[in-house]
C-alpha cells in the first residue's frame, strides 16, 4: 500500500512539473505573437500613454520570467488567471461561467465512451466471428473514420425536424436560485429538481453521443482485440479446466487483464473528446468553454490562451494520471515495481 | 564460392524481391486492403490532376452563377450547386489538394523530427539525453492535439501552412514515442550488442542497424496517420482555421452548408462523405499493411 501511495505522489509531482513547464512555454509563445495584442485590444484610437500604462498593468513590459512568476503567484494564491484583452473581464470569471457546463458534457461523454466501448467490445469478443461481431466491426469502422461534425450534422438532420424527445440547441433555463455550480444537470440534482434534471439530460443526449461516438467505436475495437487475445491465454484454459464457472471466468479472469490496453488508450480518447467538443458545441450551439476557448484563440487574447491551454492541460493530465493509476492497480507487475 | 554466387545470380533469386512478392500476395488476398489501396490511389490522382478532372474547375475561386444556385444533384452537377451556384463536386475535388498538402507537410516535419529524437533517446536510454527528450515529449503531449494545433495556427497567421505547422507541433511526439519504444526493445537484441562490441560507431548503429528495422512500423503508422491528419485538418477548417475562402476545403464546405440544412442537404453531406471515404481509404490501407508486416515479422 505504501508503494502505491508513493507512486501516486510521484505521479502528482510529475504532473505539476509538466504543467509548470507548459505554462512557461505558452508564455514564451505568447511573446512571439506577431503584432501587439495590447495595442489591438485598445483599438486604433488609444494614445501611446494609455497603451504603455495598460501594458505595464498587464506585466507585458517586464521580462518573461517576471511576468510568468507574477501570473503563477496570482493563479496559486488567488485563482486569478489575469485579465482578458478580449472580454476585458477577469479570465477566471469567464472560466467559472463557461467551464462547468462543458466539463459536465465531457464527463458524461467520457463515461459513455468507457461504458459503451467496453460493452460493445465485450459483446463482439464473446460472439467472435458471428454476425454480431461483424456488425459491430462494421459500425465501429465507420465510427472511427467519420469526423465528429458529420455525426453532429446527421443527428441534427434526424432529430431537429422530428420534434422528438431530444431537443437540440441549448438547455432548459435553470432558475437563478438553483444555480450553485453552473453545471445545469448537477445543479438540478443538488436542488432536487428531478423533472428539470431529466430535461437537462435530454438536452445533453445528442451532443454527448456526437462527441463520444468516434471514441466509443475506437474503444470497442481495442477492447475486442485485447479480449480476443486473452481468451487464448494459458491461464484462461487453466481456469476453465479447474472448473471456474463461465460467468466468473468472463467477469473476473478475462475482464481484468483485458482492461489494461483499454484503459491505456482511454486517455487518448479523452484528448480527442476535448478536441471534438470544440466542433460539437459549435454545431449544437452550446455556449460553453470550447466556444469561449475558440473565441479567445481566434482573438489572440494572451491571458485567455494561457488559461485555456493550462486548463485543457490540467484536465488531460489528471485523466492520464488516473488512467496510469488504474492500469497499475490492474497490473500487479507495474504496481509492485512502484510505477516505474 | 564464386561459382555458387554466379549460379544464384543465374537463377535470378532476390530474397528481398521474393519477400515483397509474398507480402503483396498476402495483401492482395484481403479485399478490404485492396479497396483501401484503390481509394488511396484515386485520392492521389485527384489531388494531382484535380484541375483537369473537375468539370467546373473555375468554380474554386470567386465566381457566381446566381441563376444556378441551390440546384440538387443532377448529371450536370453531380453533387448539386451551392449558394453562389458553384459546382459542389468540382469544389470538393479541388478541396482534396489542401487536405493532402497539409497531411504531407505534417508528415514531412513530424516523422523525421520525431523519429530522430526517438532514436537518440532510445540509444542513450537512462542518460540525461533520454530524460530531456522524454520530458519535452510529455510536455507537448500534455495538451490535446487539436487544441495545441489551433493555438499554434492562430498565434501566427491563419492560413493552411500554419495550420499544417500547428498540427505538426502536436504530432511529432507520437513518432518519438513509438520510435523510442521500438529502439528500447531492439537494444536487447544480440546483433546490436555484437555491433557495439565490434567497435562500430553510434551513428552507424542507429542509422544502418536500427532504423531499417523500424521502417515498416513507421510506414504503417504514417498511412494510418494520414487519415487522422486529414480528419484533424478538416475539423480545424470546420471552425475556420486553415485554408481561407474562397479556396474550398472539405471541412469549411461542410460548415458553410450547415446553415442551409435540411433543404439543401447536399452542401454539407457530400463533402462530409468525401472526408469519410478518404479517411476510410487510408485506414483500410494502413490496417492491411499492419496485417502483412506483422505476419512477416512473426
Amino acid at each position: 500500500m505504501k508503494k502505491s501511495g508513493n507512486m501516486i505522489l510521484k505521479k502528482i509531482l510529475h504532473m505539476v512539473f509538466i504543467l509548470l513547464l507548459l505554462s512557461l512555454i505558452v508564455f514564451s509563445f505568447i511573446r512571439l505573437i506577431p503584432g501587439d495584442p495590447v495595442k489591438s485590444s485598445l483599438g486604433p484610437l488609444a494614445s501611446e500613454d494609455t497603451i504603455a500604462q495598460y501594458r505595464h498593468q498587464l506585466y507585458f513590459d517586464r521580462p518573461l520570467l517576471v511576468q510568468w512568476f507574477h501570473w503563477l503567484t496570482g493563479v496559486v494564491t488567488r485563482g486569478d488567471f489575469g485579465t482578458s484583452l478580449y472580454t476585458h473581464r477577469a479570465v477566471s470569471l469567464d472560466i467559472a461561467q463557461y467551464l462547468p457546463k462543458s466539463l459536465e458534457l465531457c464527463a458524461l461523454a467520457a463515461l459513455l465512451i468507457l461504458v459503451l466501448g467496453v460493452f460493445f467490445g465485450t459483446l463482439a469478443a464473446l460472439f467472435k466471428n458471428t454476425w454480431v461481431d461483424n456488425l459491430i466491426r462494421f459500425i465501429t469502422y465507420l465510427g472511427v473514420v467519420t469526423p465528429a461534425y458529420a455525426f453532429g450534422i446527421v443527428f441534427l438532420l434526424i432529430f431537429a425536424y422530428g420534434k422528438g424527445a431530444f431537443p437540440i440547441g441549448g438547455f432548459p433555463t435553470i432558475p437563478a436560485e438553483f444555480v450553485r455550480t453552473g453545471a445545469p444537470a448537477l445543479d438540478c440534482l443538488l436542488s432536487g429538481q428531478f423533472a428539470l434534471f431529466v430535461k437537462c439530460m435530454q438536452s445533453y443526449f445528442l451532443p454527448c453521443i456526437s462527441v463520444a461516438i468516434g471514441s466509443i467505436a475506437y474503444q470497442a475495437r481495442i477492447h475486442r482485440s485485447s479480449m480476443v487475445e486473452n481468451v487464448n491465454a494459458d491461464y484462461i484454459a487453466f481456469a476453465e479446466v479447474a472448473g471456474v464457472s463461465k460467468g466468473k471466468l468472463i467477469c473476473k479472469h478475462l475482464m481484468k487483464p483485458s482492461f489494461i490496453p483499454t484503459l491505456t488508450v482511454y486517455g487518448l480518447q479523452v484528448a480527442s473528446l476535448l478536441g471534438n467538443a470544440f466542433i460539437i458545441e459549435n454545431i449544437f450551439r452550446i455556449n460553453g468553454f470550447s466556444q469561449y476557448a475558440l473565441n479567445v484563440i481566434l482573438n489572440k487574447d494572451p491571458y485567455g490562451i494561457i488559461a485555456v491551454t493550462i486548463i485543457f492541460g490540467i484536465i488531460f493530465s489528471v485523466v492520464n494520471m488516473l488512467v496510469d493509476i488504474g492500469v497499475a492497480m490492474l497490473d500487479p507487475r507495474i504496481r509492485l515495481r512502484g510505477g516505474q | 564460392m564464386a561459382k555458387t554466387h554466379s549460379t544464384l545470380e543465374a537463377q535470378q533469386y532476390h530474397p528481398k524481391l521474393e519477400m515483397l512478392k509474398r507480402s503483396w500476395y498476402k495483401f492482395s488476398k484481403n479485399p478490404m486492403s485492396m479497396i483501401g489501396l484503390i481509394i488511396v490511389v484515386l485520392v492521389f490522382c485527384v489531388t494531382a490532376f484535380c484541375n483537369v478532372i473537375a468539370p467546373f474547375a473555375e468554380d474554386a475561386g470567386i465566381i457566381t452563377h446566381m441563376s444556378e444556385a441551390f440546384q440538387g444533384p443532377s448529371l450536370k452537377h453531380l453533387c448539386g450547386t451551392d449558394d453562389y451556384g458553384r459546382d459542389v463536386f468540382s469544389r470538393m475535388l479541388i478541396g482534396f489538394r489542401p487536405s493532402m498538402g497539409i497531411a504531407a507537410i505534417v508528415l514531412l516535419i513530424s516523422v523525421p523530427l520525431g523519429v530522430f529524437l526517438g532514436l537518440l533517446a532510445g540509444y542513450y536510454q537512462g542518460t540525461l539525453v533520454d530524460t530531456v527528450i522524454t520530458r519535452i515529449t510529455e510536455l507537448f503531449m500534455s495538451v490535446p492535439p487539436l487544441i495545441l494545433a489551433m493555438v499554434v495556427c492562430c498565434m501566427f497567421t491563419n492560413n493552411y501552412v500554419f495550420c499544417a505547422l500547428g498540427i505538426a507541433v502536436a504530432w511529432w511526439p507520437w513518432y518519438t514515442r513509438i520510435t523510442y519504444n521500438l529502439v528500447v526493445s531492439l537494444t536487447n537484441e544480440l546483433y546490436i550488442t555484437y555491433t557495439e562490441l565490434s567497435g562500430i560507431g553510434m551513428l552507424r548503429i542507429i542509422f544502418s542497424e536500427m532504423l531499417p528495422n523500424l521502417v515498416s512500423s513507421i510506414i504503417t503508422k504514417m498511412t494510418l496517420d494520414t487519415g487522422s491528419i486529414i480528419l484533424t485538418a478538416s475539423s480545424m477548417s470546420y471552425v475556420g482555421l486553415g485554408v481561407q475562402p474562397p479556396t474550398p476545403s472539405l471541412g469549411s464546405m461542410v460548415s458553410d452548408g450547415v446553415s442551409y440544412l435540411p433543404e439543401y442537404w447536399w452542401l454539407s453531406v457530400m463533402p462530409a462523405v468525401a472526408v469519410i471515404v478518404i479517411v476510410m481509404g487510408f485506414n483500410l490501407l494502413g490496417d492491411g499493411l499492419t496485417d502483412v508486416l506483422s505476419v512477416e515479422e512473426k
